[in-house]
């Protein structure tokens, strides 16, 4: 994350503690999408997914003065976002989707996918994603779609660095041989 | 999929054209925005009324004036004025005025929040001129050579004069000086940050972060004439916002006088203003559980949060009609233990409060530790205020 993106966030997190709706905007327009995102991967549930969203944004509102940022805003609220989900899904008698079940998620959106991935690998990987263990899954969506640090994601579920790069590395292996009966088929 | 790299760049394709088809609607942002705005209201009025200065005023007038006065002149006399830790960091032009201004009035805050209960500070050379905004009847006079001070209160028309004794007298100092002291630390440093501009109160201002080991300061000045508008201090983990400066006015000198004004009785005190020892901390946390807490240690602790919680404090020892005497001395006791705290946090003492919730005499939990400066182990203080040295591998995770 760029110098100027943290002083801004810096700032923008000041600001919020001293009351500024503005910056509680600002805060919202620029991380939604990413969270959201994010959110929708690991609940494979919009719905919950943006509940999760609106539960994270007005916590993090509610309790910002007691806020302490050891990492970036951005890596913060991906943090909560991750944990707000594992909770609700622990309400949830099943954290993986069944095969059958899973869908593309997101496709009800009117924008195209980039053409380099095709549709049939599209919906492959998600499907094989949707078949690992959540911690796994959990780590790759964290790492590989949300940009998060080996380390950051250790520190904020309180895990060692080499737990979730064992769970990454498991997490890839399983996936990879997923997708290999998958496309070989 | 041959190998890592490829199935980490096939997957992470996948993320990202699954990324950008993902977007907040209108209804969601505006369902979002609403419920965070209410929150945030909200909390600005509970903030106002935490700190409404009537509360403040009501209990002044009660009985437990004393319990209340002494927790606050215990914690309040230092605030600001120990000594930190040495800085290493720097900016230049917008310090200038501070570090060469004779007089210099200002309000001070304790905590990131502006509606806190503030000080109004007149430091003239070594003396300080301290009222606070939820004890307006109670003056401070310090005199920082002779490490004592002159309490007034307006109401009684009464005039106490006390010694700040033991290892307190030796660390005391003016925050100016302290802020002098770091700002000129921070010359030349390269890793300054210049945070660009703003509008602060009205004013075009400029601001600069410099950091230390233990502390944070930053200051916005007035982007034409350099002068401070605004500074954030941040030592350990407690914050405070110093604003509304006024540099190198005239000051009455009777303002800074250590005699007894006319009309004012002189009043005998004891106030122990001395060494505060871990066992103070110890009773302070006894007393917050007990008194303020009905059994339950508090969310957090420190100097921002003993404040805010000193009406209730007054207002509870009130309730269990305990003799003055007694209930002054718990006050005491409360004060004198955030005292020992603001040392600990101040020095830059690793430590931790884990008490949120915990019941008063839960000898499995702790609910603070501390590794004091040189030492290898960490004090840990446990629900039934029971201490232990433990080693670092094995605190509480």
């Amino acid at each position: 994350m760029g110098r100027s993106v943290m002083l801004e966030d810096k700032l923008l997190v000041w600001k919020l503690k001293r009351g500024s709706s503005d910056a509680l905007q600002r805060i919202y327009e620029k991380y939604k999408d990413d969270l959201l995102a994010l959110a929708v991967s690991l609940s494979n549930d919009r719905s919950a997914a943006e509940d999760a969203l609106h539960d994270v944004f007005v916590s993090f509102v509610r309790y910002a003065n007691r806020l302490r940022l050891r990492t970036s805003l951005k890596s913060y609220l991906l943090s909560c976002i991750a944990n707000r989900v594992r909770d609700m899904n622990r309400g949830r008698l099943s954290v993986t989707m069944e095969l059958e079940q899973a869908e593309v998620v997101g496709s009800d959106c009117d924008e195209p996918l980039p053409a380099a991935i095709s549709t049939e690998l599209f919906g492959h990987i998600d499907k094989a994603l949707a078949q690992l263990p959540y911690q796994q899954r959990e780590v790759i969506i964290l790492h590989l779609q949300s940009g998060m640090k080996f380390k950051t994601i250790a520190e904020s579920q309180g895990v060692s660095i080499n737990t979730i790069q064992s769970r990454y590395r498991y997490g890839l292996d399983k996936l990879r041989s997923i997708l290999d009966g998958k496309v070989q088929q | 999929m041959k190998n890592t790299q490829n199935i980490e760049t096939v997957v992470t394709n996948f993320f990202a054209g699954k990324r950008a088809s993902i977007k907040t609607g209108e209804k969601l942002d505006k369902r979002i925005i609403d419920a965070a705005l209410l929150a945030q209201k909200n909390l600005n009025k509970e903030q106002s009324a935490v700190s409404e200065p009537n509360i403040w005023r009501t209990i002044m007038k009660s009985r437990m004036i004393k319990v209340t006065a002494a927790a606050l002149i215990i914690i309040a006399v230092t605030v600001g004025i120990l000594q930190f830790g040495s800085g290493t960091v720097t900016w230049a032009q917008v310090i200038e005025p501070i570090l060469n201004a004779q007089t210099i009035i200002c309000d001070m805050i304790i905590g990131n929040d502006e509606n806190n209960p503030s000080m109004h500070e007149i430091i003239v050379g070594s003396r300080i001129r301290r009222t606070m905004s939820n004890m307006p009847n109670m003056t401070m006079i310090i005199d920082l050579n002779s490490t004592s001070m002159l309490v007034l209160d307006s109401e009684a028309k009464t005039a106490s004069y006390l010694d700040i004794q033991g290892d307190l007298r030796d660390r005391t100092q003016s925050y100016v000086n302290f802020l002098r002291n770091i700002i000129t630390k921070m010359k030349d440093n390269p890793s300054i940050e210049n945070l660009g501009e703003q509008i602060i109160d009205g004013h075009k201002a400029v601001g600069f972060t410099g950091r230390g080991p233990n502390e944070e300061v930053t200051v916005w000045a007035d982007a034409k004439t350099a002068l401070p508008i605004r500074i954030y201090l941040r030592v350990g983990q407690m914050c405070a916002i110093l604003k509304n400066f006024e540099l190198d006015t005239t000051v009455n000198d009777s303002l800074l006088s250590m005699d007894v004004p006319p009309g004012y009785t002189k009043k005998d005190t004891q106030f122990d203003l001395g060494n505060a020892t871990e066992q103070d901390f110890v009773e302070s946390l006894r007393v917050w559980a007990r008194v303020l807490g009905d059994g339950t240690f508090p969310n957090a602790i420190g100097t921002e949060n003993a404040m805010k919680e000193i009406p209730m404090l007054g207002q509870k020892l009130g309730e269990l009609n305990l003799p003055e005497e007694q209930a002054t001395q718990m006050g005491m006791a409360f004060g004198k233990g955030m005292l020992f705290h603001q040392i600990i946090d101040t020095r830059g003492d690793d430590w931790h409060y884990a008490g949120s919730g915990v019941k008063l005499g839960d000898a499995e939990k702790a609910i603070f530790w501390y590794r004091p400066k040189e030492s290898q182990t960490y004090r840990v203080i446990y629900g039934d205020l029971s201490v232990r040295d433990v080693a670092l591998e094995n605190l509480p995770k």
